[in-house]
């Protein structure tokens, strides 16, 4: 019993921490002499008497306690009535109004920082956070070859060592490349730049860019200057207004650098040729039209590889 | 600032139920708290517990108005008893204000009990 008692005493002075240190300091030791008390008498008998007696103590400590705590906070924080609200509201615009200066020095202050803050987070968002837009990006890997001895140490590999990647490598499942440069497309209205990918006939599929019409490349087209190109549905509906009557049309691209141009003939157009957020390679954003003209042959053999990982 | 003005609700009374009972209390003498508590609750009968908590926040209370003050003469029998509070002339006349008020209540309620309920 002795034990019961110091063991609830313990837990009634736990309790006391609810209150204000001030009043704990003050009044601690007489309520802990009144909690012993009132525990013994015989009011509070039984178990169901124990009960009545936690239950009261407990809700009297509680309810006391925020008066307290409630008492401590100074009145002007307790008028929430809608006058002293008002007020506040007033006087704070009075004061704004008053030091313009100073308002504009902090106003401005928010908002730099909230700028520079969203503009951080939106990159670090983006670059470190955000998958790849592509299927089974964390599959994907970037290969270069390294060419220290002539000053490049990632430069694009060639046909042939794609050739020889694609038959000893045990690592990878599918290997892709691209080699991207611009070209002119005279078709028809005014002539217009685009960004060109010359590529391995895998290359949209294994990035997961279905055609949205037409067909994407067969492996028939790849290294033999096959004249089948991919548009960009952007494009498609930019250029060509949109019509399925685009496949199968044959339309003429002036070269650029590492790719001759010359006629090609619409095969399908995708929904996503753009290379968008890749940080390895920054120069293949907006990728509007693809080519099969990639292969082992100079100089469109060249590219870098997208694969995946087996 | 201008000074807010606000209706009074029943809680901005002068005097809060608790501290009408301790008041009354300690008119019959000084007392130390757990001897208050057992008083009020006597009075009122009906096995009515009033919590410690409350009757210490109303001792405080009424402390720092002025209208009780701990008597340092009269030490209590038991040291763990703790302190002895006495009222003060201004308690007295806090109280006598409000039991008139209750008083006026009171008539009221009798002269007119069908209006009043």
């Amino acid at each position: 019993m002795a034990e019961n008692a110091t063991r609830a005493e313990r837990v009634f002075r736990a309790l006391l921490r609810f209150y204000p240190r001030a009043f704990r300091d003050r009044f601690g030791e007489e309520l802990v002499s009144c909690f012993r008390r009132n525990r013994e008498r015989p009011h509070f008998a039984g178990f169901c008497g124990q009960c009545r007696f936690w239950t009261h103590t407990v809700s009297d400590l509680f309810l006391t306690a925020f008066r307290e705590w409630r008492a401590d906070v100074p009145p002007f924080r307790l008028e929430l009535d809608m006058h002293g609200l008002l007020t506040h509201f007033r006087f704070a615009f009075r004061s704004t109004w008053r030091h313009a200066r100073v308002t504009m020095v902090a106003a401005g202050t928010l908002a730099i920082g909230i700028g520079a803050s969203t503009a951080i987070l939106s990159v670090t968002k983006s670059v470190l956070l955000d998958p790849l837009p592509y299927r089974d990006s964390e599959r994907l890997s970037l290969i270069w070859s390294e060419t220290s001895q002539s000053g490049f140490v990632r430069f694009p590999i060639s046909g042939p060592e794609l050739n020889d990647l694609r038959e000893r490598s045990d690592t990878f499942e599918e290997f892709a490349s691209i080699w991207t440069t611009t070209g002119a497309l005279v078709e028809e209205n005014e002539p217009e730049t685009v960004a060109l990918g010359l590529v391995t006939w895998n290359f949209p599929s294994l990035l997961g860019i279905e055609p949205v019409l037409g067909r994407s490349f067969e492996p028939a087209e790849e290294g033999t200057l096959s004249d089948a190109l991919l548009i960009s549905e952007g494009l498609w509906r930019r250029r060509f207004g949109g019509e399925a009557s685009v496949l199968g049309k044959s339309v003429r691209i002036d070269g650029g650098w590492g790719f001759p141009g010359g006629r090609f003939t619409v095969i399908g157009c995708s929904r996503r040729l753009f290379v968008s957020s890749c940080r390895a390679m920054p120069g293949w954003l907006q990728i509007s039209t693809f080519s099969s003209r990639s292969g082992t042959t100079s100089p469109p053999s060249r590219g870098g590889f997208i694969t995946s990982e087996r | 600032m201008p000074k807010t003005t606000r209706t009074k609700t029943s809680s901005d009374r002068e005097l809060s139920n608790v501290a009408v009972e301790i008041l009354l209390t300690l008119q019959k003498g000084a007392r130390h708290g757990y001897a208050i508590k057992l008083d009020v609750e006597e009075r009122i009968g009906d096995d009515f517990v009033l919590g410690s908590g409350s009757l210490y926040q109303g001792l405080q209370r009424l402390e720092r108005r002025g209208y009780i003050a701990e008597t340092k003469d009269q030490k209590p029998r038991d040291a763990r008893r703790g302190r002895v509070y006495r009222i003060e002339p201004a308690g007295k006349r806090a109280l006598e204000s409000e039991l008139s008020r209750m008083t006026r209540v009171l008539k009221f309620a009798r002269r007119r009990p069908a209006e009043a309920r």
